[in-house]
């Protein structure tokens, strides 16, 4: 292998002798002592390969002896260097391509997330973009131990992680820390009371005594497990009350819409614009300008991935729709009303069920209103310190 | 053994240095050691000079593996070697 670099390194012709004794060439080659190879016989001489130095002074010692030369071919850096010797944007071309293949190398392209179920890609990469460490950054300035220490800090949730850099690819694994389960103090003496106004559905009694039962109206603050049991003997004893009881509630919760409110109803105008994300550059496809006065924006973004792994190659498009602003309509009144409505309902009624709904629309001279009565099934025991002096 | 030794006194010592060193391995190679030049070279016949004969090889596909001014290498497949004073 070695050989053949050096061969081709300084270059070699094949060709082939004919003429009167061309043995005489072979015996030339060999007492002058110059390189040759492949020397096969043909019809009527013999071709090999000798470097090109060889080869010319091979002609001073066949003059005269009847014996002409063909090349064949030509192989070698100095053929290839005299087929370019004008075309000099090759040669800039090509160191400018290690240059900058060099140069590049040097930075983080891509970053790959691993190990973690509870914590979102986006909160780790938003993160560690806080601390300095993002697509684009040199990795010679990284600290890992230090960056790792940091990310840690920030994100209790991760119990281990470890960044490995390997080229310009940054995997990042995370172990994910354990959830402490709520630590019941068994030691405590207390009663379970009710939180709020109900009909009890369900009574589930893991310590204490129930003071109430399946069908009965509770009042809040009212005592539903008592703390304190008594034995067959008579004898009272204080304990650590504990349980769930379920009870049916209601809600009541009224929103308002303005009747002049003005709303942003979408057209079928809709414009995309493109841009080409290269590296942490980013520059727009086409030109045209956003001439709606009114607008929604969605932005989508896809990178070029080979094998799962997404490479610094993006395309960003962005969809432009025309919004038209309008007096809302009773229906689009309704609609808004509804829609708080069900944002109310996330947050408020998280951990209960909401058995029924009563939705009642009325309006006055400036507002509509959507009041809605819920009858909920939810949790209601609330534990309450028993002192004893 | 002291039989053969005798034999080879018969042979005079100068001799010894005009003839070629020849090894044949199998029928596929073949190493002249004190050749002077190549008399003829095709793929069937190769004749070698050397300073007190000729050698020549007849084969099939026979071609020079390695040469020098004093030495050379020939393999192929070696039909009949022949000496030719």
């Amino acid at each position: 292998m070695i050989i053949k670099i050096l061969r081709f390194l300084r270059g070699y012709v094949t060709f082939s002798a004919k003429g009167n004794f061309t043995e005489r060439l072979i015996n030339i080659i060999s007492n002058k002592g110059m390189l040759y190879w492949d020397i096969l016989p043909e019809k009527g001489g013999v071709t090999l390969s000798m470097p090109i130095k060889d080869y010319k002074n091979l002609h001073h010692y066949l003059y005269g002896k009847g014996i002409r030369t063909k090349i064949k071919s030509r192989h070698g850096l100095p053929f290839i260097k005299q087929k370019y010797k004008n075309r000099v944007g090759i040669l800039v071309g090509g160191l400018l391509f290690a240059v900058i293949l060099i140069l590049l190398s040097n930075f983080i392209w891509i970053i790959n997330v691993k190990g973690n179920n509870e914590i979102p890609d986006s909160r780790v990469i938003q993160v560690m973009r806080d601390n300095g460490f993002y697509e684009g950054v040199f990795s010679g300035s990284i600290d890992v131990k230090s960056l790792e220490h940091k990310i840690i800090g920030e994100i209790p949730e991760i119990r281990w992680m470890s960044i490995n850099i390997t080229g310009c690819k940054a995997d990042i694994e995370i172990k994910e820390g354990y959830k402490v389960p709520k630590i019941v103090e068994k030691n405590k003496i207390c009663n379970v009371k009710s939180k709020r106004d109900a009909v009890i559905t369900e009574i589930r009694v893991s310590g204490g005594t129930a003071r109430t039962k399946v069908g009965s109206a509770v009042i809040k603050g009212q005592l539903l497990i008592s703390g304190v049991t008594v034995s067959e003997d008579g004898k009272s004893r204080l304990v650590h009350a504990d349980g769930e009881v379920y009870g049916r509630t209601k809600y009541e919760k009224t929103f308002k819409v303005p009747k002049s409110s003005v709303v942003n109803n979408p057209t079928d105008n809709v414009m995309v614009r493109r841009r080409c994300n290269i590296f942490w550059l980013s520059f727009p496809l086409d030109f045209k300008p956003i001439t709606y006065d009114v607008y929604k924006s969605i932005t989508k973004k896809e990178a070029l991935n080979i094998n799962g792994t997404d490479l610094p190659l993006s395309l960003t498009e962005q969809y432009v729709t025309e919004m038209e602003r309008k007096e809302s309509s009773l229906k689009e009144n309704k609609k808004a009303l509804r829609q708080q409505a069900s944002v109310y309902e996330v947050f408020n009624f998280k951990d209960k069920e909401i058995e029924t709904r009563k939705e009642n629309f009325y309006e006055d001279k400036n507002n509509y209103y959507l009041k809605i009565n819920y009858t909920v099934i939810e949790e209601l025991s609330e534990t309450s310190e028993i002192i004893v002096q | 053994m002291k039989k053969s030794n005798e034999n080879n006194r018969k042979i005079p010592l100068p001799l010894y240095n005009s003839l070629p060193i020849i090894e044949i391995i199998g029928n596929r190679e073949i190493t002249i050691e004190g050749s002077t030049g190549v008399l003829k070279y095709e793929s069937d016949n190769i004749k070698v000079n050397t300073k007190s004969m000729v050698v020549s090889i007849e084969g099939r596909n026979l071609q020079l593996k390695f040469l020098s001014s004093s030495s050379l290498v020939v393999e192929g497949v070696i039909l009949s070697l022949e000496f030719i004073m």
